[in-house]
């Protein structure tokens, strides 16, 4: 009836087609009114929308009930299989983790799941994660809150006893204490059973140094913003009295994107302390952060963390420390000794402003550093808000004005090294020291057997940059065995000069590529205090002359 | 899945493109919930259906998130199939020693045993289309203006009258019978979106539906 009654009114497909066009707002009411009472148009309209058995489909899967909200299942595969892909885990041909785990697995209880490692207190221990200086780590769950957590095992060997536990409790009670972004928060600390752990939040990302060996050192405005998370982060450990020893790139977990960092195993270097020291006399792991006061073995405090954030900020900005060497002794030595290479000549784009404040932190005498990690953050925030250009502005000034530096005053520090003179810093004015410079030089006994390998190592070893090779007085002295005495001589006596001068000083010295000029920076925090020129006549060693 | 396994390139490098992380949403908000409500068919409890689900997930993860659409997507669902099968097979199995109940005469585990491993591809496909459409649902929720989900759903999933509808809404009956259609259409073109991302093949979902459809 009705189809016959409007057959002739009724619009066509391509009408009814443009009323379900998202760009259509709203049909003519024509056509509304002629769908109200039109059974075919409806039909029609439904058809072309989609057929019948979508109609059905869509019935069906809308009325069954959602699955829960699965997004942290995601996210936590997402965060597991980047733990498994990403290169800090142990590798099969890992024999010595096998075997550790081997040891382990003979003391945990049985797991309830037979792809389980086993199971220490509540928590199930599932996979090895990764290996710290002491012991391994593995992603765990906790059976009780049901959650991941991160169980960090301590080598057998390292088991605290006695008074040593205690201390060993009462630290990881204080960590546990710590509640800060910035901070690996510690959730349990197991010291009963067989395998005593930590368990921590579990946190999927790599370490700062995982990071920066896959790619290179950060852009320094990626660095500040993590050192500011991190300065946070200290001072806030630093307000509980908590001091942390161990601040290096291992130690500090990165989110993926590394925009944010978590500062991990608060205080636990002095467990080590207790448990290594009085065996073997000598901390396993790499030195390259210590402190000078930590590296001589003095009593530290929070300035010593200071130091090594320095060293962080350092290693973030140019993907190395500042203080290298293949021996941990003689990393130590330089820490103890040698000025670093200030950072923006190693990564000329970095603020000088920055450059400085790490130099401030790397001082070798905690007195001469800045004072707490508040104002470290604080002094870097000011930074990081900074414009971008001022600081460009101001870096390039400060080039120019270092450019135009005549010879201020001289020290005497190459006739130290290489004539075995007197001390230097002790003689008189500046001016009269740059007198010494042009005075006719003589050849010592040590110039004369400086070894041929000097030049030829250092140029192996040493990027040049504008017909010039940065040199340390350490390099030279690893690499030339009679003058190395002097050398070290001369190092001590920077210690000398700080104190003469009254305030921490940096230098560099510099080698043309021809090896016959010697340049040498001298600089305090601020300004630059002298830079000279001298020309070299590194003889060849057993009469290998030039 | 070893304990340890090789060291590969990190991940981490290739997260930092979006267009992977973006992938890998899209993934799991389908697969997830299919996983889930096929373990749940099968008679796991809600937790141990997420562990289910995640070890399947794990155990691809690798290769869905190296994974983009190309030809071979057949080949991909009938593989995380398998892994689907295998790894509540392995649930099955072991919880059977966990609970120390098997025994050989146990018709009861024999036919959970038989039964989860006869998972068909069609008890997948539907989880998935199923999820592909709930997914396009939360999305063209938030998309079409003023009340055109409601008229759609009130309509559509409720099956309330039309002329309830209208005047519930405020609306003439022939705006909710445009408003539901416009919302079902839309419905149906996220949702071939969503499997031609997924599958990297021309939608097969309604050519499936219609053969189920009439047997």
């Amino acid at each position: 009836m009705k189809e016959l009654s409007n057959k002739k009114n009724c619009p066509d497909s391509a009408q009814l087609l443009s009323c379900l066009s998202v760009l259509c707002d709203e049909c003519d009411s024509t056509t509304l009114e002629h769908l109200e009472c039109c059974d075919a148009c409806r039909e029609t309209l439904a058809e072309l929308a989609g057929p019948q058995h979508a109609w059905l489909m869509v019935l069906e899967s809308l009325s069954t009930s959602h699955a829960p909200d699965l997004s942290r299942l995601s996210h936590s595969v997402l965060a597991l299989s980047d733990a498994q892909e990403s290169g800090c885990l142990a590798t099969a041909d890992d024999s010595l983790a096998a075997h550790e785990i081997q040891q382990l697995r003979a003391l945990m209880s049985a797991p309830s799941h037979p792809e389980l490692l086993g199971r220490i207190a509540r928590y199930e221990i599932e996979q090895l994660v990764g290996r710290g200086g002491m012991g391994l780590v593995f992603r765990g769950h906790d059976t009780e809150l049901h959650r991941v957590v991160a169980v960090k095992t301590l080598g057998l060997h390292l088991v605290p006893m006695g008074a040593a536990r205690e201390r060993f409790i009462r630290e990881a009670r204080a960590c546990a204490g710590l509640s800060h972004p910035h901070i690996v928060p510690m959730y349990d600390v197991i010291t009963d059973g067989p395998i005593p752990a930590l368990v921590m939040q579990y946190i999927a990302g790599p370490t700062l140094e995982d990071f920066i060996r896959a790619h290179g050192p950060l852009a320094w405005q990626q660095a500040l913003n993590l050192a500011i998370q991190l300065a946070d982060a200290l001072s806030a450990a630093h307000a509980h009295g908590l001091v942390h020893r161990d601040i290096k790139p291992g130690n500090v977990m990165l989110e993926a994107d590394a925009s944010r960092a978590l500062l991990l195993d608060f205080g636990l270097v002095r467990i080590l302390d207790d448990a290594t020291l009085t065996r073997s006399g000598i901390l396993a792991g790499t030195p390259q952060f210590m402190s000078p006061e930590q590296a001589r073995g003095d009593a530290v405090d929070e300035r010593s963390d200071l130091f090594s954030l320095g060293s962080l900020i350092y290693y973030m900005v140019c993907g190395h420390s500042p203080f290298r060497g293949d021996q941990p002794m003689a990393i130590l030595n330089r820490i103890c000794h040698q000025a670093h290479r200030p950072m923006h000549n190693v990564q000329p784009e970095v603020p000088l402003e920055l450059s400085q404040v790490v130099d401030h932190l790397l001082a070798k005498r905690a007195k001469h550093r800045v004072q707490s990690a508040r104002e470290v953050r604080d002094r870097l925030t000011e930074l990081a808000r900074s414009p971008r250009r001022l600081l460009g502005s101001a870096h390039r000034r400060a080039r120019q004005r270092a450019a135009r530096t005549v010879v201020i005053c001289s020290f005497v520090i190459a006739g130290l090294v290489w004539f075995g003179s007197v001390d230097p810093w002790r003689t008189s004015e500046p001016n009269q020291r740059s007198s010494q410079w042009e005075s006719p030089t003589s050849t010592s006994a040590a110039q004369r057997t400086a070894p041929k390998s000097v030049a030829n190592e250092l140029s192996q070893s040493l990027s040049g940059k504008d017909g010039w090779v940065e040199s340390s007085l350490a390099d030279l002295a690893v690499h030339s065995g009679n003058v190395n005495t002097e050398l070290m001589d001369a190092i001590r006596s920077l210690d000398h000069l700080e104190s003469s001068l009254g305030r921490p000083v940096s230098f560099s010295l510099s080698i043309s590529d021809t090896f016959e000029l010697l340049r040498i920076d001298v600089s305090d925090l601020r300004n630059s205090v002298g830079q000279f020129e001298r020309k070299l006549e590194l003889r060849e060693s057993e009469g290998d002359s030039r | 899945m070893g304990q340890f396994p090789e060291t590969r390139v990190s991940l981490i490098l290739r997260l930092s493109e979006s267009a992977d992380v973006e992938a890998w949403e899209e993934f799991a908000a389908v697969y997830l919930p299919a996983l889930y409500r096929l373990a749940i068919a099968k008679g796991l409890n809600s937790s141990d259906a997420e562990d289910v689900t995640q070890d399947i997930l794990l155990a691809v993860a690798g290769a869905v998130r190296r994974w983009r659409p190309d030809s071979h997507q057949a080949r991909f669902r009938t593989w995380l199939c398998a892994i689907a099968r295998n790894v509540i097979a392995d649930y099955f199995a072991q919880s059977a020693v966990r609970k120390g109940t098997y025994s050989v005469s146990d018709s009861a585990l024999e036919r959970i045993c038989c039964d989860h491993s006869t998972i068909s591809h069609d008890q997948f496909d539907t989880e998935y289309y199923r999820a592909v459409f709930q997914l396009a649902a939360k999305r063209v929720q938030h998309r079409v203006t003023g009340n055109s989900w409601i008229a759609f759903h009130a309509t559509t999933v409720d099956q309330s009258p039309i002329e309830s509808v209208a005047m519930r809404l405020g609306m003439r009956p022939g705006s909710v019978y445009v408003a539901r259609c416009r919302v079902l259409k839309l419905l149906r073109e996220e949702a071939r979106r969503i499997d031609a991302g997924l599958s990297g093949e021309l939608p097969r979902i309604e050519q499936i539906r219609e053969s189920e459809q009439r047997p």
